[in-house]
């Protein structure tokens, strides 16, 4: 059983209309599976009939938490897994050839619950070209809390089962009470620290590669525009910048170039820019 | 795609259908793993198996063994969908064949990224 | 080898958040917790599933009945029309208790199979789990209707931590 046409197309409107995301047909999933929680709370069978109840009466609550549910980022392990694979096959290969030191800097940017820096180890455990290699990964929130969270690497059950292989669970994570905890060689790389995209950044050093994923949607175009620019002055002139899979530089910094990296893109700055 | 949901529970066999019938899968069911093995041996030919562990007649990790004897069965993508949440339990599994683990309780959205790893989700809603 | 008494893995904090877990994500509601007075009286049904090797217990889930024709339309997104029969009801609970029974057995260490689930109900269940011991509890509130989840374990447990 899959949404309504009608009830989908009421949903993207509204979403459109309240937050410029555009859920693409296809989407109906998404769109199903975001607000069945809200269905059941609010006491309706299904999702259909939660939004049949939308479209009768007008009820500014429950749309703003439809929006909310379709534009919220989750967080899950090698999420997206394409850029995750762009980076073993393609994106750590390349850096290998160039970097005779031996060593990797990476920059996650918006890291939140420390998912996406430990899926970068992970994924660098897992490329043979850099074994053995020294690897440095930054990352970044604005919230302290959820940084604290990052640190302790210890995830639920439900954490564990967003997009973590299981070949990879049971390799890199032990069972701790309800909870599994990463092991000690993937979250030795890692230094989690508080930091706003919004201000200057701090002294960092220059960094191989930034994530930088789905958080320039939050920004109006200024804010993107200063964000990528000050991105370029801490990458290295050969390096790799990752945004999430519905984010572009193109229109909003010219500076960057971009190239298909398997399924997904990385960008680059051009040349005349470096 | 097709595929077949091993449970022995009714309830969780109407989740995974729904969740997988939304993705556009077709869903065949089976309430454990001897009837499970009735149906691929009536010929139907999924491309996925939803496994529960702990059933009657035959517990799912039988299941998944037996299906990896015969090489008819080698294109089916096998992925435990169960409770049993031990790191001992998941390599188990693995080592006999399965090639995902999906613990329960899960979230619609955690089978689905799953199959992205699998890459057995329908184009059309790959994201 | 420590001549403290070894405490189990198994608590009412571990307890929780399981609970917590399933609840969330298999029934999509969250867990509230029982403000009104204890139910003593057995519960008119209860869903179990029995945990034996290097630890034997029992994770029982008692509730009246309205509380399970509620988690099972909760489960089974079953619309407000939509009237779940008897065993599809206890199929679900029985699923319920099955999956906080497997989470649980998880936290152990050493080799603990779990069983299948049983629904009891009617005059004849039987309400009392022979020498056995409490090792955790909790009275959640299921829309008005308190629904207990308990763990127990047998004397021959062997001692395991996590």
């Amino acid at each position: 059983m899959s949404i309504a046409p009608e009830a989908f197309t009421f949903v993207r409107d509204l979403v459109r209309r309240e937050s410029a995301i555009v859920l693409d047909p296809g989407k109906e999933y998404l769109v199903e599976s975001r607000l069945t929680p809200l269905a059941r709370h609010a006491g309706e069978g299904d999702v259909d009939a939660y939004v049949r109840s939308l479209q009768v009466r007008h009820d500014p609550v429950r749309s703003r938490q439809v929006v909310e549910a379709l534009t919220t980022n989750e967080t899950s392990w090698f999420r997206d897994a394409d850029p995750f694979t762009a980076l073993r096959t393609q994106v750590l290969p390349e850096l290998a050839k160039a970097r005779t030191n031996r060593q990797l800097r990476v920059w996650c940017a918006a890291c939140s619950s420390g998912q996406e820096p430990y899926s970068v180890v992970m994924t660098a455990l897992d490329t043979p070209a850099v074994a053995g290699w020294r690897l440095d990964v930054v990352a970044t929130d604005l919230n302290e809390e959820i940084l604290q969270r990052a640190r302790r690497g210890t995830y639920s059950q439900l954490e564990v089962n967003r997009g973590l292989p299981a070949t990879t669970l049971v390799k890199h994570f032990t069972r701790e009470g309800a909870s599994w905890r990463i092991s000690p060689t993937v979250s030795a790389p890692v230094t989690f620290r508080p930091l706003n995209l919004m201000r200057p950044f701090p002294p960092m050093g220059t960094f191989d590669a930034v994530f930088l994923r789905n958080v320039l949607i939050y920004f109006d175009l200024p804010t993107k525009r200063d964000i990528l620019r000050r991105v370029r002055q801490v990458l290295a002139p050969d390096g790799y910048l990752f945004l999430g899979a519905a984010e572009m530089t193109m229109g909003v910094d010219d500076s960057w170039q971009r190239m298909p990296a398997g399924r997904s893109s990385v960008y680059r700055i051009r040349g005349e820019e470096r | 795609m097709r595929a077949l949901v091993v449970d022995d529970s009714r309830a969780m066999r109407r989740i995974v259908a729904r969740i997988l019938t939304g993705l556009g899968y077709e869903v065949a069911e089976a309430g454990d793993g001897q009837q499970a093995l009735e149906v691929l041996a009536s010929g139907a030919k999924p491309d996925l198996a939803c496994i529960d562990w702990n059933m009657p007649v035959m517990d799912g990790l039988t299941f998944v063994v037996k299906v990896r004897e015969n090489p008819q069965w080698r294109d089916i993508t096998l992925m435990m969908v169960t409770t049993e949440s031990e790191h001992s339990q998941i390599v188990r599994a693995l080592a006999a064949g399965a090639h995902e683990y999906l613990i329960k309780p899960f979230t619609p959205d955690s089978l689905r990224e799953k199959l992205d790893l699998l890459g057995l989700l329908p184009s059309e809603v790959a994201s | 080898m420590s001549l403290l008494p070894e405490t189990s893995p198994i608590d009412d904090e571990l307890v929780r958040a399981v609970v917590d877990q399933v609840w969330e994500s298999l029934l999509g509601a969250e867990v509230v917790p029982w403000y009104g007075e204890d139910p003593v009286a057995p519960p008119a049904l209860q869903a179990q599933v029995t945990l034996t090797g290097d630890w034997n217990g029992l994770v029982r889930l008692g509730c009246a009945e309205g509380a399970a024709e509620g988690i099972a339309a909760a489960m089974l997104m079953a619309g407000a029309d939509e009237e779940l029969p008897p065993e599809d009801v206890h199929d679900a609970v029985g699923e319920v208790v099955n999956v906080v029974g497997g989470n649980v057995k998880g936290a152990l260490l050493g080799d603990t199979a779990l069983g299948l689930p049983r629904v009891l109900t009617g005059p004849d269940h039987d309400t009392r789990t022979v020498a056995a011991v409490p090792v955790s509890r909790c009275v959640l509130d299921w829309h008005g209707l308190p629904v207990t989840v308990e763990v127990f374990t047998h004397e021959n447990t062997k001692e395991c931590r996590s």
